[in-house]
């Protein structure tokens, strides 16, 4: 299942906004047909580090370091230079259905759009492919989808059409940014199998950026952990579930809902090594 | 957009395209309705609304038909009303998004250019163009939509920054689609629904602005306007006050319809607000 070549490679990536360092020497590596899950907490430069991959990263972000897809260098292209450039392409699935769908166009009309953004495939071609791509996501009733809002589609069924979206691209890689925050818990887990599938069997990269440890365990081949823009944990799934060995990792498992720690009080998160950005009640000295 | 009209739609919209719809069928069938010109002088003068078959809405001082001459000013109002606003549109849409969507320098160059505009009073600017390009009827609708532009531009430009930053936005980039296509399919569409509504209000403002024009003698002079019937009626409002109220009632009518236009729009262009 896990393929040992590298999709991509991620080298040194700093991120700054106006002096503040988002993201800070940040180097990872995703290969193909591995779900990769970068945690957080929020703040952590999680999210931005996923932008920057898909090309999506602010203007004003200050972005040093390299990243390649597929050994060709994207970092600082806009998805648009990378397909004039003949690059394969990253898609991004947003964490809001909602937001990430346009309000007055039907579902086909932005399906169809996303398959003729490569600007050679006629208008009969692409409705067929994004019928297609509906029934890929296993959105039932394609043909009646196809010609509706957005508004009149229930969340998880959104959050279907946003994949389909994305993969009309063709994509070689998926960066998901938390896809199941939004989603009811039953409907969580339907769209994560559909991701794994997906990977599976377009043999696609997922990288999946999410706080949610949950989805984590039941989705992820590999584990990296990020806090204050720097990578503190990058392990397999197994291993790090086992014992994480940065402190914060394991104050960070032992924070979850429902499990209480074998010796003594919990670690508090904040008491852990790394330097704490959480002020007010309770934090101490930080 | 699919523009789907049925019974169903608010009452509003329905009302709106109604009055207009009427306005333009009157405005239309002028020449039908009471043929020849209507600058003529054909009747008794001064004769009052109701009194005269011939003559249903009376005629003025100089013996004029007053139907015939509300009719044919229906023509210049709506003519004005809406070019002015079609100008005041193509400029103000047209830098709106540009400087929202880019931001950066084209965004600090229109806001100065609007700033600089709104401090000139509007009115004597709109009178200043039609002076010197001379009165007629080409003239006051481009002075009307040169003063008016600013409006739609600010709110244009607002929407856009408010949309040119949501997920379904960075989802067409993530396509790789270019900053036109984007803008004209993902960012205005979603913003224009404000805009349409305020352009309605344009056209209702650039009715009484030339409505105004007129009344100073700035119309053009071969043209029966509203405001020119109101001006030239001035001195007789002790009299023949029928003179002043019927042209003012008409224009009356018109802004509220394109009032009502606009609105209507605004709740129907949004799709959500259509699923109710």
């Amino acid at each position: 299942m896990k393929a040992n070549n590298p999709l991509i490679v991620v080298r040194d990536l700093s991120i700054a906004f106006a002096g503040a360092k988002a993201v800070d020497g940040l180097s990872f590596t995703v290969a193909a047909g591995e779900v990769t899950a970068l945690v957080g907490e929020s703040g952590s430069g999680k999210t931005v580090s996923g932008l920057s991959i898909a090309g999506l990263a602010p203007p004003e972000a200050r972005i040093t370091g390299r990243v390649t897809l597929a050994g060709a260098d994207i970092l600082g292209r806009t998805p648009r230079e990378r397909r004039l450039a003949g690059h394969p392409a990253v898609s991004m699935v947003f964490q809001d259905p909602q937001a990430a769908l346009n309000p007055v166009l039907t579902i086909g009309e932005q399906i169809v759009e996303a398959v003729r953004a490569d600007g050679r495939t006629g208008a009969r071609a692409a409705a067929a492919r994004a019928l297609e791509l509906l029934d890929l996501v296993r959105i039932p009733e394609p043909g009646r989808r196809f010609s509706e809002y957005p508004h009149r589609l229930s969340g998880g069924m959104r959050q279907r059409v946003v994949i389909a979206l994305a993969l009309a691209a063709s994509p070689v890689a998926l960066v998901a940014d938390e896809p199941t925050t939004a989603l009811d818990v039953t409907i969580q887990a339907q769209i994560l199998q559909l991701l794994i599938r997906l990977k599976d069997e377009l043999g696609m990269a997922l990288l999946l950026i999410t706080h949610d440890l949950g989805v984590v365990a039941e989705a992820a081949d590999r584990v990296l952990l990020m806090r204050d823009g720097r990578l503190l944990e990058d392990r397999g799934v197994r291993d790090f579930f086992d014992g994480p060995r940065h402190p914060y990792g394991r104050a960070l498992l032992a924070a979850r809902p429902g499990r209480r720690t074998r010796r003594g009080p919990r670690p508090r998160l904040a008491d852990t090594s790394a330097p704490c950005l959480i002020g007010g009640e309770g934090s101490g000295a930080c | 957009m699919s523009a789907r009209f049925s019974f169903s739609t608010p009452s509003t919209l329905r009302l709106g395209v109604l009055c207009v719809a009427l306005l333009a069928l009157l405005a239309a069938a002028a020449g039908l309705l009471r043929p020849g010109d209507p600058m003529a002088m054909v009747g008794p003068r001064g004769l009052w609304p109701l009194t005269d078959g011939a003559f249903p809405l009376g005629t003025d001082q100089l013996g004029r038909d007053v139907a015939a001459q509300l009719l044919f000013g229906a023509r210049v109002s709506l003519a004005v009303g809406v070019g002015a606003a079609a100008v005041a549109t193509l400029i103000g849409v047209g830098l709106g998004a540009v400087a929202g969507y880019f931001g950066g320098v084209a965004d600090h160059l229109l806001s100065r250019l609007c700033d600089y505009v709104q401090t000139l009073p509007s009115f004597l600017l709109s009178m200043v163009l039609v002076a010197v390009l001379a009165p007629s009827i080409g003239s006051v609708m481009l002075a009307i939509g040169l003063t008016s532009w600013p409006e739609i531009a600010r709110l244009t430009r607002a929407e856009v920054l408010r949309i040119r930053n949501a997920d379904w936005v960075l989802a067409a980039r993530t396509m790789g689609l270019g900053h036109g296509h984007i803008l004209l399919n993902h960012v205005l569409p979603n913003g224009i629904a404000p805009v349409v509504a305020m352009i309605a209000a344009v056209v209702a403002h650039a009715v009484l602005v030339e409505a105004a024009l007129a009344f100073l003698g700035l119309g053009d002079p071969n043209l029966v306007s509203w405001g020119a019937m109101i001006g030239n009626a001035r001195p007789l409002l002790r009299t023949l006050w029928y003179l002043m109220a019927l042209p003012g009632l008409a224009i009356f009518a018109t802004v509220m319809a394109f009032t009502l236009l606009g609105n209507g729009l605004s709740e129907r262009l949004d799709p959500r607000g259509a699923a109710r």
